[in-house]
């Protein structure tokens, strides 16, 4: 899987649309994918995990090829639907809710021993403040690295709600994934309802 | 509001029991009660006042509720009163129109913005500053009573906290604006024009937050290595 991954970035390394912002991209699913390498002897996670972190970081592989907002999925969902803006970042924002929150809850039971309820609450928390760490960093960033570009480096397109909208959809997809979660455990153990 | 908070307080303070905290924590009830009374008296913006009080229900409401099952220290309420109060003065004037820069000048002659060289009034970036550093004290000590964790999780559930509810505050706030929309919901956001509002706010609280951390860790290091060598003597 850890093959398969890199072979897709390395594929969608080749030309990017803006050579500068992929590397900015790359740089954090490279520092990810090696703490998941180092950390998978003192926290091994199950597959379903590693399938979803490998999902997720797809997504944003090819937002960093294209440049989110020109990524042609989003282009040809800006016309389907007719909407303003290329919402592909919205859905990669979306998927990070739905894709990660899941190996975070493993990582958090494997590291706390805590009861269901409590990590349900752990993992909604830590995932939107992760959001917002996110959006801290994209803004801190963009202010370094083109001040005179304003919102349009993060990828807003004009959005003066930009950092409230992508939240948002971080927040609707670790909903999401929380409620599937707590569904699937409920059929299989009812003992581990959430409380 | 003010009802349940005084109510609340009273059955601590008639309850007796080890006394000092009990009544320290009427007197601070009673002193907030008092001030925000204050407060709400010709508010600069009655709308906006109404929309920020509603934090204020919601914190007092909470407190009374949980003091007897989560007991915090004397120290915890102090913090909060003193958070809730900076916050009775943001809704009184307004976030953005607290007049910090004409009470700075009146007693120093200069403008606080001026001296600074701030293009806006920051008294919401304060504020969203100590929100951080100083609620994250009485999270800590909430979430030891409830979970019993001790070192890593016991300083890690705060800021986690503390930064995912000043991302959903500022979700609130965006929601408030588009709901109310025009001048109140302006007036909600405060962001006075800056593009990075949301980002900086969320950074501010997550500084204050880490600040508090890192002294709660420094002061448990210290205390904790002072009981493993009693005749070390780690001094002051």
């Amino acid at each position: 899987m850890l093959g398969g991954y890199l072979i897709f970035w390395a594929a969608l390394g080749v030309q990017p649309l803006d050579s500068g912002n992929w590397v900015l991209a790359s740089i954090l699913p490279l520092t990810f994918v090696g703490v998941l390498l180092f950390g998978r002897r003192a926290l091994p996670l199950s597959a379903v995990s590693y399938a979803l972190i490998a999902g997720f970081l797809a997504l944003h592989t090819i937002g960093a090829h294209y440049t989110y907002a020109r990524v042609p999925m989003g282009d040809w969902l800006r016309t389907a639907l007719g909407l303003e803006r290329n919402h592909f970042d919205r859905v990669v924002h979306f998927a990070f809710g739905l894709c990660l929150t899941y190996p975070l809850l493993e990582a958090f039971r494997r590291l706390t021993g805590a009861g269901s309820g409590f990590l349900l609450y752990l993992a909604l928390m830590t995932q939107l403040a992760l959001a917002g760490v996110w959006e801290i960093i994209e803004s801190v960033v963009a202010q370094i690295a083109r001040p005179d570009l304003g919102t349009a480096f993060v990828g807003a397109q004009g959005d003066p709600w930009d950092a409230q909208h992508d939240m948002l959809a971080a927040t609707i997809g670790t909903a999401i994934a929380l409620l599937v979660i707590a569904g699937l455990s409920w059929r299989r153990q009812p003992t581990v309802t959430p409380r | 509001m003010r009802a349940r908070w005084r109510s609340a307080a009273g059955r601590i303070g008639t309850r007796g029991g080890a006394g000092g905290r009990r009544t320290y924590l009427v007197f601070l009830g009673t002193v907030f009660s008092l001030i925000w009374l204050g407060l709400a008296i010709a508010p600069r913006y009655r709308g906006d006042w109404a929309l920020e009080n509603g934090l204020t229900v919601v914190a007092v409401a909470l407190l009374a509720v949980t003091h007897r099952r989560i007991p915090l220290s004397s120290v915890s309420y102090t913090l909060i009163f003193a958070f809730l109060t900076l916050h009775a003065v943001g809704a009184h004037y307004t976030y953005s129109e607290v007049p910090y820069d004409a009470w700075f000048a009146s007693l120093t002659g200069r403008g606080l913005n001026d001296l600074l060289g701030w293009q806006r009034n920051n008294y919401d970036r304060a504020v969203h500053f100590l929100y951080g550093l100083l609620l994250t004290t009485p999270v800590r000590e909430a979430f030891v009573h409830l979970t019993g964790f001790r070192g890593f999780w016991s300083y890690f559930l705060p800021m986690d906290l503390t930064m995912s509810s000043s991302a959903t505050y500022e979700l609130i706030e965006w929601a408030a604006a588009i709901v109310f929309g025009g001048e109140l919901g302006i007036a909600y956001v405060g962001a006075q024009g800056d593009p990075w509002d949301a980002q900086k706010d969320m950074s501010l609280a997550a500084l204050g937050a880490l600040l508090s951390t890192v002294v709660a860790a420094l002061h448990h290091w210290r205390t904790t290595s002072r009981n493993r060598l009693p005749a070390g003597g780690r001094g002051g």
